[in-house]
């Protein structure tokens, strides 16, 4: 009996020493979202980890996966620049950011968000031109440019939430892609309004 | 000891529940106060304010409001009325339907909770706006205003329906998810005058039934070129839609689009393809693939320049391509946009000269901002590329007498050029 009970308590303290050993053994949870796929820096600064949390935060693709997020960083007065460039597979235009990290916090300077998969581009570009007001205004047949605007910025102009902003030489039209509409239409030289 | 401090954690730990418990109740109280806090129907004065201007001091907040609805669905919204009087005023919404444009909701769909109400001088009420959606309801928008008192804006002249001094302004869209995903609602191209092209329009049917199409093309032009309204550079004769009659369920078809450009067409063409999806979630111009075409020709004589030259010294001829300002000519669908190029050639006294290539240089035109719409403002810091230039330079040996410069450009509806003489 005194012998069953050496083994099991043997077994016992073997199991809990392999597990205890293999926690150990094992890294830090991967924060890096699954829709990001390789993450390349340039010029790697000590404490880019802590840095790495908290970009993942801040990079948000729009309907599409990133396949390389490249970050260059650079030291300036007011703490350490950095440039953010994601590129996705669906499409050949970019996302990039702009932030400046002093430390404890991250802030986004700039933002140009191009890497819009083609069939949602074309969507926006569709509901554009379904606008009148814009449709009369279009200049030339040349293709426009279409960027993401984040709800930071689009509360100023409609509602916080991530609009499309479709626009060609001098004329703009903001979109709510959920909604299907052109929310704001700009045209250079007057004051935006209402579609 | 212990146990004494397991007592004093137990009881914070309650006091927190508590707490918790009397947050949450204290704005369910005081909306509960704001919804059943309803007097008894009393009349409302009758506007006197056509009379004397004076109208009652009552602010509503939101004073509009946007309700997206699917068939059978419902929202709300709390819309608060303020008394800004030194006396209590009567408040009575009243549902008021915009009649404009073929939609119209039932005024049934909307409730406003509560029926009246009076508010003392310098008090508020919370009124509740809910929509309801039956689920027959078709789809379509329309306006309607919450009136909350009789008063109306004078005018001279009278109006079908009385502009509301105090009301509440509600657009009420009905919708359905579209069963028909159109893949390629918008194809921008360049086109060649002479030639043909041939674009795919995909369509998946999302739904479990086969949908109909008859897709056709717009027969109202939407809008000109760059020097307005000028005849469109396509007619009907010149674009060929195949498609099927119908989409299966979860299947997805190609509608053909072919167009052949007429050998002396030249400018713009902007249209739509209607597609006459027999779907009824997808209203008329939902339905639509955009068109949008900038033909040119490639013209087939050179440009000439002549000049002289008065003693033997290097010639250096610079042709650039347009600077297409603005946004590079790069194709919603199409990839018909080519690099620029010249074929260029310099005839001398002595007949053709050399002209050889001494460089080729890609000039961009790139953006910080400038002028842009303010939602882009964020990307102020960052460079955009708006425009791409080719320039060609050649040199050759001069030598006194007649000179004739010939350019014949290709991919380009435009170039400069300018002619050094020495240096």
């Amino acid at each position: 009996m005194a012998t069953k009970i050496k083994i099991v308590i043997g077994l016992i303290v073997i199991i809990l020493t392999i597990g205890i050993g293999f926690s150990l053994s094992q890294k830090q949870p991967d924060v890096k979202p699954s829709w990001m796929h390789q993450v390349q820096w340039s010029d790697k600064p000590d404490g880019a980890a802590k840095i790495e949390e908290l970009l993942w935060t801040e990079l948000t693709p729009y309907k599409i996966e990133y396949e390389t997020v490249n970050i260059s960083a650079s030291t300036a007065s007011e703490g350490l620049r950095l440039k953010v460039i994601a590129t996705a597979k669906d499409t050949d235009k970019q996302d990039i950011y702009d932030f400046v990290y002093d430390g404890k916090e991250l802030l986004l300077t700039g933002y140009l968000l191009e890497a819009i998969p083609f069939q949602y581009r074309n969507e926006a570009i569709g509901i554009a031109l379904g606008n009148q007001k814009v449709a009369a205004s279009v200049s030339s047949a040349g293709a426009p440019t279409v960027r993401r605007i984040l709800p930071k910025t689009s509360e100023k102009f409609y509602a916080p939430k991530t609009l499309l902003s479709v626009t060609w030489g001098g004329v703009s039209a903001l979109i709510d892609p959920d909604e299907q509409k052109v929310v704001q239409v700009w045209k250079a030289g007057a004051q935006q309004g209402n579609k | 000891m212990n146990k004494y401090a397991s007592i004093v954690a137990a009881i914070l730990v309650l006091g927190m529940f508590a707490g918790i418990e009397a947050g949450n109740i204290i704005p369910v109280q005081a909306q509960d106060t704001a919804v059943q806090g309803v007097s008894a129907p009393a009349p409302v004065t009758p506007a006197v304010a056509e009379q004397t201007g004076n109208f009652t001091k009552i602010d509503i907040s939101p004073q509009y409001g946007n309700f997206r609805l699917q068939p059978g669905e419902n929202k709300e919204i709390t819309v608060t009325v303020r008394n800004k009087e030194k006396k209590a005023v009567n408040v009575k919404p009243n549902t008021v339907i915009l009649p404009y444009g073929g939609y119209v909701v039932d005024p049934e769909w909307v409730t406003v909770t509560p029926g009246s109400t009076e508010i003392p001088a310098g008090g508020s009420q919370k009124f509740i706006i809910k929509a309801s959606v039956p689920k027959d309801a078709s789809i379509g928008n329309s306006g309607l205003q919450i009136a909350f008192t009789d008063e109306v804006m004078p005018t001279p002249y009278p109006q079908p329906i009385p502009n509301y001094i105090h009301a509440f302004q509600l657009s009420i869209d009905v919708w359905t998810p579209p069963k028909i995903q159109i893949m390629m609602p918008y194809i921008n191209d360049q086109l060649e005058a002479g030639k043909e092209y041939n674009y795919d329009i995909k369509l998946k049917n999302t739904g479990d039934q086969a949908i109909g199409i008859n897709p056709k093309l717009g027969s109202d032009m939407l809008y000109g070129g760059p020097y307005g309204m000028t005849a469109p550079a396509l007619t009907e004769d010149s674009i060929t839609i195949t498609a099927p009659q119908r989409i299966q369920a979860g299947a997805t078809e190609t509608v053909k689009l072919h167009v052949k450009v007429p050998s002396d067409a030249k400018g713009y063409y902007n249209g739509y393809i209607d597609l006459e999806i027999d779907d009824p979630s997808i209203r008329d111009w939902e339905g639509r693939v955009q068109l949008s075409f900038n033909i040119w020709k490639q013209p087939t004589e050179n440009f000439i320049k002549n000049f002289s030259l008065k003693e033997s010294v290097p010639i250096t001829i610079e042709i650039s391509s347009n600077n297409y300002y603005g946004y590079p000519p790069i194709n919603g669908q199409g990839t018909n946009a080519k690099v620029p190029s010249f074929d260029t050639s310099l005839e001398g006294p002595g007949g053709k000269a050399p002209l050889n290539v001494t460089k080729t240089v890609i000039k961009g035109n790139v953006n910080m901002g400038g002028d842009r719409p303010p939602w882009e403002i964020d990307s102020a810091s960052i460079y955009q590329e708006m425009g791409i230039q080719y320039v060609v330079t050649y040199r050759t040996n001069g030598s006194p007498g007649e000179w004739k410069l010939s350019v014949l450009p290709m991919n380009t509806q435009g170039f400069d050029y300018s002619i050094t003489i020495g240096g």
